[in-house]
């Protein structure tokens, strides 16, 4: 049993402080815009926004998951020359401001540089595509995926990978029986916070997709719509549909958590 | 390790979480694609050889060190192998769970009679159901031959470490069968079990001793049974009990040299002993002390 000391009273204070600090503007979010969630979900304009937002989203932590999930397996497991440099490499996305993201997806993929004249002569647009969106969120957020499961392979006991191949299993048999329901949860415990970090993503957006062609319309996506309410109509009105927004996002993301089991 | 069907059961058993205790048994020959009846078959089988009766829809969590370990040994056993490799399979196990584990292991070894290699820091509990015995050193191995070999003459000092010889006593020279040792001078080397020529010569030369080979006189441990054939005086430095119910006594010779010896009394410090040494318990191998 631990003792209650001075520290831990200190410590308590310190660690009340940060967890009001979190929870105080929301609180106050909810206060100003709560009144006006229902009203700004029923803004048909602004439910597409969200829509285009939760599938960018969605897009990004099935990328993060397919790609990351075998660069966590190598990193974790084995180790190479220039390891330090892939490692530096999968942390660079976190570094850069994500505005800079953004003009750096433009540059690379649309643009009379890099793939833009090829993806181009294949008829694939990246500005104000729902592709280009969920290009520009994914490089911001599978990083997450990425750290989280390395983690989780380098707790997993290397020798049920040896017992396995011993029993004759292949390394693919090896990986998806012994290795990948092992850290189920952490993988989808990394996808889920990449997804809440792509959700959340405006900075790259405004240059890659400020508008996404979503069938006939040109949507906003979600935090874009709200940048374009408080510009152009006032804090009040960009309360409501923050409020609205955080409440979908943070509803789904609760949600998954519950549903992985709590704490982790 | 895949291609060469080795059964392999590592030190902490290395069961899949993930799976149940039946799973795990099963998933060798699952992927082998052994057929469902068959493989039921062998599960029964395995249950049956290893005491696993009830365990089969258990996780591996719920299980103890003890049928963790059987669970493993069935799941290794499971594909048929040629041969079983155990790592410290005793080093995670309480004492009552060791004996058990060791009368498993012997009854595997008598029913399946597959080759079972073992790998342990600490020998002496496996000793009694060994064949054969290897000493592994930078790389090296090294057959001792037979367990009774392997104890009586274990030819290497850091072999000897682990088959219970804590004394080593310099060689100085060797003339004919005629040793000049370190603490006791002179020995006849026709009085020991084991013949030097076996030996490695680029390495020195050591006189081996059981604690158990060196007796306090007057303080006898049933001294019947331990022939003196080579006596020596000392002053005790103190002495303790040990786990097999005898006092060990440390000695310190006349040329500064110790020797570990038992008794069956407190011997106390300073102490001046006459030491009986039972030269069929004596080993010269060779090595480096330290």
């Amino acid at each position: 049993m631990r003792r209650f000391t001075a520290l831990v009273a200190l410590f308590s204070i310190a660690g009340g402080l940060v967890l009001l600090f979190f929870s105080y503007p929301i609180a106050v979010l909810f206060l100003v815009g709560g009144r006006g969630l229902i009203e700004a979900l029923k803004v048909p304009a602004f439910v597409l926004a969200l829509l285009v937002t939760l599938i960018t989203s969605t897009v990004a932590a099935a990328a993060s998951v397919v790609f990351g999930v075998p660069l966590a397996y190598i990193l974790a497991r084995h180790s190479f020359r220039l390891k330090g440099v892939i490692e530096a490499l999968v942390d660079v996305p976190i570094a850069i401001p994500h505005i800079i993201v953004g003009v750096m997806i433009v540059l690379a993929f649309a643009s009379y540089y890099g793939l833009g004249p090829l993806l181009a002569a294949h008829g694939i647009k990246i500005v104000d595509t729902l592709i280009g969106a969920a290009l520009a969120v994914t490089y911001v957020s599978a990083t997450y995926t990425i750290r989280v499961v390395q983690s989780a392979v380098q707790m997993l006991d290397p020798e049920l990978e040896v017992v396995a191949m011993s029993l004759g299993a292949s390394r693919l048999r090896t990986f998806f029986s012994v290795v990948l329901p092992n850290i189920g949860r952490s993988v989808a415990s990394g996808a889920l916070t990449s997804w809440a970090r792509a959700a959340s993503e405006a900075g790259a957006l405004f240059i890659v997709a400020y508008e996404v062609r979503f069938g006939h319309q040109l949507v906003y996506p979600a935090p874009v719509a709200i940048y374009e309410a408080y510009v152009g109509l006032g804090v009040i009105s960009a309360a409501k549909f923050s409020a609205a927004m955080l409440v979908v996002v943070l509803g789904i993301f609760l949600a998954a958590r519950l549903l992985l089991g709590g704490h982790r | 390790m895949e291609e060469r069907n080795i059964g392999y059961v590592p030190q902490n058993y290395g069961l899949f979480p993930n799976m149940s205790v039946r799973a795990n048994i099963e998933f060798g020959i699952k992927v082998r694609g052994v057929p469902r009846q068959e493989r039921e078959r062998r599960v029964r089988e395995l249950v049956r050889l290893l005491g696993l009766e009830g365990l089969l829809d258990r996780r591996s969590q719920e299980l103890s060190a003890g049928q963790q370990q059987r669970v493993a040994l069935a799941r290794a056993l499971a594909i048929r192998p040629k041969l079983l490799l155990l790592d410290e399979p005793l080093s995670n196990l309480d004492p009552k769970s060791v004996r058990q584990s060791i009368s498993y292991l012997r009854g595997l070894v008598d029913e399946l009679s597959i080759g079972s290699l073992v790998v342990s820091h600490e020998i002496s509990s496996l000793l009694e159901v060994a064949d054969a015995v290897f000493f592994m050193e930078s790389g090296k191995l090294y057959s001792l031959g037979s367990a009774e070999e392997a104890l009586r003459n274990p030819r290497y000092l850091s072999a000897a470490r682990y088959l219970g010889f804590e004394t080593f006593l310099k060689v100085l020279r060797i003339d004919g069968n005629e040793a000049i040792v370190e603490g006791l001078g002179s020995v006849d080397l026709s009085l020991l079990g084991n013949r030097p020529a076996r030996l490695d010569s680029s390495l020195a030369l050591y006189l081996a001793l059981r604690p158990m080979g060196v007796v306090v006189e007057d303080a006898g441990v049933g001294l019947d049974a331990v022939r003196c054939h080579l006596s020596v005086e000392g002053t005790a430095q103190g002495s303790y009990m040990w786990i097999e119910g005898m006092w060990r006594v440390r000695v310190r010779l006349p040329d500064g040299a110790e020797v570990l010896a038992v008794a069956s009394r407190r011997v106390k410090a300073r102490e001046a002993v006459t030491l009986c040494i039972d030269t069929n318990k004596v080993a010269l191998v060779a090595g480096e002390r330290f």
